[in-house]
């Protein structure tokens, strides 16, 4: 087990009214799973995402990520945890405007010891011709392929991904999803993503459907469909 | 050397916006400089006003009474905390001027005998003390502005009568650093107030009050 989730909530005290984003979630995953959490605006997935990506601390409860309980962390350790366990992929990409693909994941494995190499995984991700190009001169798919370049170098024991396909076209989209099949299948990365668009759970292993805060549904899918044929 | 890639996102940053980078480097240096001086100005000024005080005995308290015999002067200083008191005559005179419709007045002020003077004069130019009967000794400020050298002659009018000064000297004094004549009067005209320094035998014998 991966990733384990024990009774996690979070609010917010506005004055006199508290706003409950996280009621209780608990869950477990596994090592190389495809987990798809999906939810309406507002239901907390994002919430929940940040607070196991090490970038939020929840009101109560206890996360363990491979057996070490990172919501006793202090800021050190937790930004230890973030830089060497973690990636990150967000929906408006993140990129740094004035470096190129290169440095950008540069900028990334700069940071770990135990990264992958940077001009591969580059290929891999169907930019090998493209290194050297800055974000401005790519499209919102190839910036985005860099994001998923710069999270996987890092070789981390989670991949998170916010919306990766939030901004961008349907075909575009589902290059994406495919490539980050790819990175679940050959590197056997655990991948959660979040989403609101209900076609993406056809290609998960296990889908979570979140509604106020709370998980209301844990649904195995034993036959993920192929990324290529999903349609929205 | 490999650069870390942030510092590399910095450099590029500073480069595409060159021209901010440069005008604000510019004003930081600017308001620096600009500041030290002032502090370095202002500095000096205070060791410069301290060390004027030092110099000139400054007092730390004035009084103003009508008369006051000079046994009771002396009996101020067995006061603790009193290490000397001096008490001096001063009055305003009007002073004659070539101008008819100009009207100047001058403070005259006695200086005592003895050593250890309080508010002693600071000399600019000739003698600190008027040495002799109708010598007197005129402030900086009052001389510069009315064009008054040493050895000229000069005519205030005291009581009716006009007298006829002989300029020993051009001095500074700490209590006239700023001269006002009042605390009404805060933007001084030097040339239509001034102070004369006066012997104290020479201000007995003209304006009436004896040594007791």
């Amino acid at each position: 087990m991966i990733l384990k989730v024990e009774n996690i909530s979070k609010y917010y005290q506005m004055g006199e009214v508290k706003v409950t984003a996280l009621n209780n979630v608990s869950l477990e995953i596994f090592d190389g799973e495809f987990i798809v959490i999906l939810g309406p605006s507002g239901s907390g997935k994002s919430t929940l995402l940040n607070i196991i990506g090490g970038m939020d601390h929840p009101s109560e409860g206890k996360i363990y990520v491979s057996g070490k309980e990172i919501t006793k962390f202090d800021d050190k350790e937790l930004t230890l945890y973030r830089r060497n366990h973690i990636g990150f992929v967000f929906q408006f990409f993140n990129l740094m405007a004035n470096l190129t693909a290169k440095e950008n994941v540069e900028l990334a494995t700069e940071l770990t010891n135990d990264a992958l190499d940077i001009e591969e995984i580059l290929n891999e991700v169907g930019l090998g011709d493209r290194i050297d190009h800055f974000p401005s001169q790519m499209s919102g798919g190839e910036q985005q392929r860099v994001a998923i370049a710069r999270a996987i170098a890092k070789n981390p024991v989670l991949l998170l991904c916010d919306e990766p396909t939030g901004s961008l076209d349907f075909k575009t989209g589902i290059k994406i999803l495919a490539l980050l099949k790819k990175v679940n299948e050959v590197h056997k990365k655990t991948i959660i993503v979040i989403t609101h668009n209900i076609a993406i759970g056809e290609m998960a292993t296990r889908v979570l459907k979140m509604r106020s805060g709370e998980i209301v549904e844990d649904i195995k899918n034993e036959n993920p469909m192929d990324p290529e044929r999903i349609e929205w | 050397m490999v650069v870390k890639k942030l510092n590399l996102r910095l450099f590029r940053q500073i480069k595409s916006t060159k021209g901010q980078f440069i005008s604000i480097t510019l004003m930081v240096i600017i308001a620096l400089a600009i500041f030290i001086s002032m502090n370095m100005v202002s500095d000096n000024l205070s060791v410069s006003l301290e060390t004027f005080y030092e110099m000139t005995n400054f007092t730390d308290l004035f009084t103003e009474v009508v008369r006051i015999p000079q046994s009771a002067i002396e009996g101020l200083e067995s006061i603790p905390g009193v290490s000397k008191a001096q008490g001096r005559v001063r009055t305003d005179v009007l002073f004659k001027v070539d101008n008819q419709n100009e009207k100047v007045r001058v403070r005259l002020i006695s200086i005592p005998e003895g050593d250890n003077i309080l508010n002693e004069n600071y000399i600019i130019e000739g003698e600190k003390h008027p040495e002799k009967i109708n010598e007197v000794a005129v402030l900086q400020q009052f001389a510069t502005a009315r064009n008054i050298k040493v050895g000229d002659r000069i005519t205030p009018v005291i009581a009716g009568k006009e007298y006829n000064f002989f300029v020993s000297g051009i001095i500074a004094n700490p209590e006239y650093i700023y001269l006002m004549e009042n605390e009404m009067n805060l933007l001084p005209a030097p040339d239509k107030f001034g102070i004369l320094y006066i012997s104290e035998e020479m201000a007995q014998n003209i304006l009436g009050y004896q040594a007791r």
